[in-house]
């Protein structure tokens, strides 16, 4: 096994033979996990709208709203002030929910077909944190929400900084652009 | 060992502006997540379920009913049920309520669960539109993260004695038979 220095080196002079460090790892090791996690988000977004329309009808016991509600008690700040403003007012229960799943459906979709991987790990990131701080402390027999919280959080998170790899529509989309956008001081890499 | 150091030779000692750049970016970043990971996860399984210091628990198992804020005014009871914690999927139950004063070996008042399925719909005003308290065939249902109000009214008798003691004890129980009590004031 190599250092760095003499593998970017290899690679520099075109030695196609040269195997990486143990410090680098091929990302294709990480395409099963984007599949997985895309599809929890997808899967959100199809349970309401495919499955099981009751979840989005306001009227109806199985609405989403409900949940909402019950998370209410031991949510952490800054998603408990955020429920309690969700759940009083019925028209923004609905409203917060559709622009919810359909954020789910776009993470999901991205995460799977690698699209703008990096922002869309970002905003699964984000999703998973809110519902680890709504509901981390749901789970009759076991800790049930908490793990889901903070797997799928920090697996994001992985994406986030890791990218697509050469499976994804990141791939082909870096021959035109290479994803890098400038928010105020920072250099920010959606691909 | 012989071809390898020919290799060395040609590897340049200084590495560049980017290479430091890219190296330094992953270790902020691998850092970052790392920090991140550790506190989200222990300080949110210490919070919820009290994993790494004090007893173990899980909220979401036993109903518990939270009667902070009831009062009695005038010939009235304003009952307040808040249920914080109990599983999310059946609600909780209360078959009975009574109002007892200290010294008094009987309560001044008790509702039975026929009578607690009798409250007019207007009597329960809840706090959230969602999680709602309504009646059952037998008491009260209280879902998980339901607060309402319950109005009950008082005789006059039990009114008085109240009056004479200052304060009441109200008593809610589940169907279970596990107890909630909490010391009225008057109003």
């Amino acid at each position: 096994m190599s250092t760095a220095e003499e593998y970017f080196h290899d690679v520099h002079q075109g030695n196609r033979d040269s195997l990486p460090p143990a410090e680098f790892v091929p990302i294709s090791y990480l395409w099963a996990l984007r599949l997985v996690l895309g599809f929890q988000f997808l899967s959100a977004f199809m349970r309401r709208y495919i499955n099981v329309p009751a979840k989005m009808d306001p009227t109806s016991s199985g609405f989403i709203g409900h949940k909402f509600s019950e998370f209410f008690p031991h949510a952490i700040w800054p998603v408990k002030p955020i429920l309690l403003a969700i759940i009083q007012h019925p028209p923004v229960t609905f409203a917060f929910l559709t622009f919810f799943s359909f954020i789910e459906l776009l993470v999901g979709l991205f995460l799977i077909t690698g699209t703008l991987t990096k922002l869309a790990g970002f905003g699964a990131a984000l999703l998973s944190l809110m519902i680890l701080f709504g509901s981390g402390w749901l789970g009759t027999s076991c800790v049930d929400e908490w793990q889901i919280g903070t797997v799928e959080g920090i697996a994001a998170m992985v994406f986030m900084f890791a990218g697509s790899g050469r499976w994804g529509v990141d791939h082909w989309l870096r021959r035109f652009w290479n994803g890098q956008i400038k928010l105020g001081r920072f250099q920010i890499s959606l691909l | 060992m012989a071809i390898q150091s020919t290799a060395y030779e040609t590897i340049p000692t200084e590495v560049s502006k980017a290479t430091l750049k890219y190296r330094d970016r992953v270790r902020k970043q691998s850092v970052f997540m790392l920090v991140v990971g550790i506190f989200f996860t222990l300080f949110t399984y210490q919070y919820f379920h009290h994993g790494l210091w004090g007893k173990l628990n899980n909220y979401n198992k036993l109903p518990l009913i939270v009667l902070s804020g009831t009062t009695v005014q005038g010939n009235q009871l304003n009952l307040i049920l808040y249920r914080p914690n109990g599983p999310d999927s059946y609600g909780s139950f209360v078959e009975k309520v009574t109002l007892t004063v200290p010294g008094a070996s009987t309560p001044v008042e008790t509702w039975t669960p026929s009578e607690l399925a009798k409250i007019p719909s207007g009597d329960i005003h809840n706090a959230y539109p969602y999680q709602v308290i309504k009646t059952g065939p037998w008491g009260l249902v209280v879902p998980l993260s339901a607060k309402a109000t319950v109005k009950f009214p008082l005789t006059s008798a039990a009114r008085s004695e109240i009056q004479q003691a200052g304060k009441a004890e109200v008593m809610v129980e589940d169907v279970s038979g596990v107890k909630w009590t909490y010391t009225v004031s008057l109003k």
